[in-house]
C-alpha cells in the first residue's frame, strides 16, 4: 500500500515515486511485479493522471522500472544499477542533505538519531538484527 | 396473460419497485433518520400518484413503467445516499491505495471465457443446420455475437472502479473491495451469458418456424433480463455503499 498527502508541501509526484522505491527497497515490489495501470493508481488516489504517469516516468528514469506498450510498468532493479561506490556517493550526499534539512528544521540530535534508526529499521528489516 | 392485465402489473411492479427497495435498505447507524423519514414518506407519497397513474391508464398502454425511473433517480436514489452517508464522504487529504494492479485479478476463469464462445460456436452450427436459406435467425444471432465481444469488455470496465484504501490500508477493507468487484465482474458475466442465451434462443425458433412464439418469448425474456439488470445493479450498490461505509468507519 502507499500513502500520499495532498496537504503536503512535498509535491505529489515527489511522494509517488519515494512511496515505490520505499516498496522496492523493502522487498514489497519485487523484480518483475507489475504496478498498477496509471489510471487505476489515480483513480484509488484521486489525483490527476498527468501525476502518477510523471511519477512512473521519473522511475524509469531511475533504472527501478520498465513500461513497455500492451504489458504495463513493472519493476526492473531493487539495487543494481549502481556500483556500490555511485551508491555510497549518492547516499552520503542524501543524507548530508537530510542532516542539514533536520537540524535547520530544529530536530534535535537524539530525535533525528531516534528517526533515522526506525526508518531504517522498517527498510532493511531482517538485515538490521544480523548486522 | 391477456394485454389489459399485463398493461397493469408491469407498470405496478415497477412503480413500486424503488419504494418498496428504499425502504428496505438498512439504514447507517451515522444517517441522519428525520431526512430519511421525510424522504421516504415523500416517495410513497410520489407512488401512490404513479399507481393511481398506472392504474388510469392500464387499458390503453403498459409505458407508464417509465415512471419508475423518476421514482427511483428523484427519490429512492436520494434515500439510497442518505442511508449510506459513506457513499457522500468525501476523501481527505491523506489518500492511500494499493500497488497490486486489478487488471490481472479477475475472478472469472479462462474456461468460462472458453466455454462462453464455445456456447456462441454451437448455437451459430445449430442455426446453420436450421435456417437453411432464412437470412433472419443469422441477423438475430449476430445479436449474440455482439455481446460476446461486449462482455469481456465490461467484466474488464468492472475491475477498474476507483477503491481507495483508508489510511492503515485495513485488510477488511481490500476484502470488501473484492467481494464487490468479484460480484459486478460475474453480474456481468451472467448478464451477458444471458443475452446470448435470449438472442440465440430467438435465432433459433425462427430457424424452426416458430416466430410467434419467438416473440413472445423475445418480449418476456428481454423484459425480465432487464428486470434482473435493474436488480443486479441495484445489488451492486448495496455492496459499494456497505464498502463506503466500512471505509467511514475505519477511518472515524
Amino acid at each position: 500500500m502507499i500513502s500520499v498527502r495532498l496537504d503536503s508541501p512535498t509535491p505529489l509526484v515527489d511522494q509517488l515515486q519515494s512511496e515505490i522505491r520505499a516498496a522496492i527497497a523493502r522487498g514489497l515490489l519485487t523484480p518483475g511485479d507489475q504496478l498498477p495501470t496509471v489510471r487505476q493508481l489515480a483513480g484509488d488516489l484521486g489525483i490527476n493522471l498527468n501525476t502518477v504517469a510523471r511519477a512512473y516516468r521519473g522511475l524509469e528514469s531511475a533504472g527501478l522500472v520498465v513500461t513497455a506498450r500492451g504489458r504495463g510498468t513493472r519493476v526492473t532493479a531493487s539495487n543494481d544499477r549502481l556500483s556500490p561506490e555511485q551508491a555510497r556517493a549518492e547516499i552520503t550526499t542524501a543524507l548530508e542533505k537530510v542532516s542539514t534539512d533536520a537540524r535547520l528544521g530544529g530536530l534535535d540530535y537524539g530525535t533525528f538519531r531516534q528517526l533515522f534508526f526506525q526508518i531504517s529499521n522498517e527498510i532493511y528489516g531482517e538485515e538490521t538484527r544480523h548486522g | 396473460m391477456d394485454k389489459t392485465t399485463f398493461n397493469l402489473a408491469f407498470p405496478l411492479i415497477m412503480c413500486l419497485f424503488p419504494a418498496v427497495l428504499a425502504s428496505a435498505i438498512k439504514t447507517h447507524p451515522g444517517a441522519d433518520r428525520e431526512k430519511i423519514a421525510r424522504l421516504t414518506r415523500l416517495l410513497w407519497l410520489a407512488t401512490a400518484v404513479a399507481v393511481a397513474i398506472v392504474v388510469a391508464l392500464a387499458p390503453v398502454t403498459h409505458m407508464t413503467w417509465t415512471l419508475s425511473f423518476a421514482l427511483w433517480f428523484g427519490l429512492a436514489n436520494r434515500i439510497f445516499i442518505a442511508k449510506n452517508p459513506g457513499l457522500a464522504q468525501p476523501q481527505g487529504p491523506v489518500r492511500s491505495a494499493s500497488l497490486k494492479p486489478r487488471e490481472i485479478q479477475s475472478p472469472i476463469p479462462q474456461v468460462a471465457w472458453v466455454g462462453l464462445v464455445l456456447y456462441v460456436l454451437a448455437g451459430g452450427i445449430a442455426i446453420a443446420y436450421h435456417a437453411h436459406t432464412n437470412i433472419l435467425p443469422w441477423g438475430i444471432w449476430s445479436g449474440a455475437l455482439l455481446w460476446l465481444g461486449l462482455t469481456p469488455w465490461c467484466c474488464r470496465a468492472m475491475l477498474n472502479e476507483p477503491e481507495p484504501l483508508d489510511s492503515k490500508g485495513s485488510p477488511e477493507l481490500e476484502a470488501a473491495y473484492r467481494d464487490s468487484r468479484n460480484f459486478r465482474a460475474w453480474g456481468f458475466f451472467g448478464a451477458g451469458l444471458a443475452a446470448i442465451t435470449l438472442f440465440q434462443g430467438a435465432a433459433l425458433m425462427i430457424a424452426l418456424g416458430l416466430g410467434q412464439q419467438a416473440a413472445w418469448v423475445g418480449g418476456i425474456g428481454g423484459t425480465l433480463v432487464g428486470v434482473a439488470g435493474g436488480v443486479l445493479g441495484t445489488m451492486a450498490d448495496l455492496r459499494r455503499a456497505k464498502v463506503a461505509n466500512l471505509r467511514k468507519d475505519l477511518e472515524t
